[in-house]
């Protein structure tokens, strides 16, 4: 099996902007700051990260205002969620491959 | 050309693995209602059998109103920061409702005839949604 870098998403593998993609999948819709507590990772990181995935259309941002207050919600689109499992699904391939060899 | 190791690839799954965890660690667990209200059920209406139901009556009625109360800001704080895939349709909280009349029906309609009426009907009635919870917690 060819596991070269080249069949996976370089967009998604990187470590926090998978985190992201992962915490997005495991919901509908994610609070901004949740979604910065629940992956552990900084207010501006997490801005430029959410950028790059919005603009790779695999995730969606939705503004709105609680009184005065903005919020930003995050939610995975179709295309990430394919785009995330197919990449899962290719790691898991990688491990159980060497599982069976060893087996 | 760089490859990825197994070792990388399982690493990379566990971080995945606890992403999804802490999401659903924090997010509103469905389960939680189910269980609490199919034991409130168990655990009030018995006492109907062996104490004045008008005073019975009253502090069950208290206890419903601080349930609806706690289980309504539990959602909307909790949906205030992660909307959850896993919620039970809304449909369903009217079939507990309606679940809820059939089984308070059936108590009233046989305490005359019956002296364990409420306590039937409260293990009878409540047992399913604690079971329908604990179902719900093993998807988790």
């Amino acid at each position: 099996m060819d596991r070269s870098y080249q069949q996976l998403d370089t967009l998604i593998h990187q470590p926090a902007r998978l985190s992201i993609m992962a915490a997005l999948a495991a919901a509908q819709e994610v609070e901004f700051s949740a979604l910065r507590d629940a992956i552990n990772i900084s207010d501006s990181l997490l801005s430029r990260y959410t950028a790059n995935l919005e603009e790779a259309g695999y995730i969606e941002v939705r503004k709105t205002f609680v009184g005065k207050r903005p919020k930003t919600w995050l939610a995975i689109t179709k295309k990430g969620r394919d785009a995330f499992n197919k990449h899962v699904e290719l790691l898991r391939n990688i491990v159980n491959q060497d599982s069976d060899k060893v087996a | 050309m760089k490859s990825i190791t197994q070792e990388e690839a399982t690493q990379t799954l566990e971080k995945v693995r606890n992403s999804q965890d802490e999401i659903n660690r924090r997010s509103a667990k469905d389960y939680v209602p189910w269980i609490g209200w199919g034991l409130f059920v168990i655990l009030f209406w018995p006492p109907f059998d062996y104490l004045n139901p008008n005073v019975w009556g009253i502090i069950t009625w208290v206890a419903a109103i601080i349930g609806s109360v706690i289980t309504s800001l539990y959602f909307a704080r909790r949906k205030a920061r992660i909307k959850s895939q896993r919620v039970s349709p809304k449909l369903s909280w009217l079939g507990y409702i309606l679940w809820i009349a059939v089984g308070s029906a059936f108590a009233i309609l046989t305490q005359s005839h019956f002296h364990y009426a409420w306590t039937v009907a409260g293990i009878v009635t409540g047992l399913p949604f604690v079971l329908y919870g604990f179902v719900l917690k093993s998807r988790v």
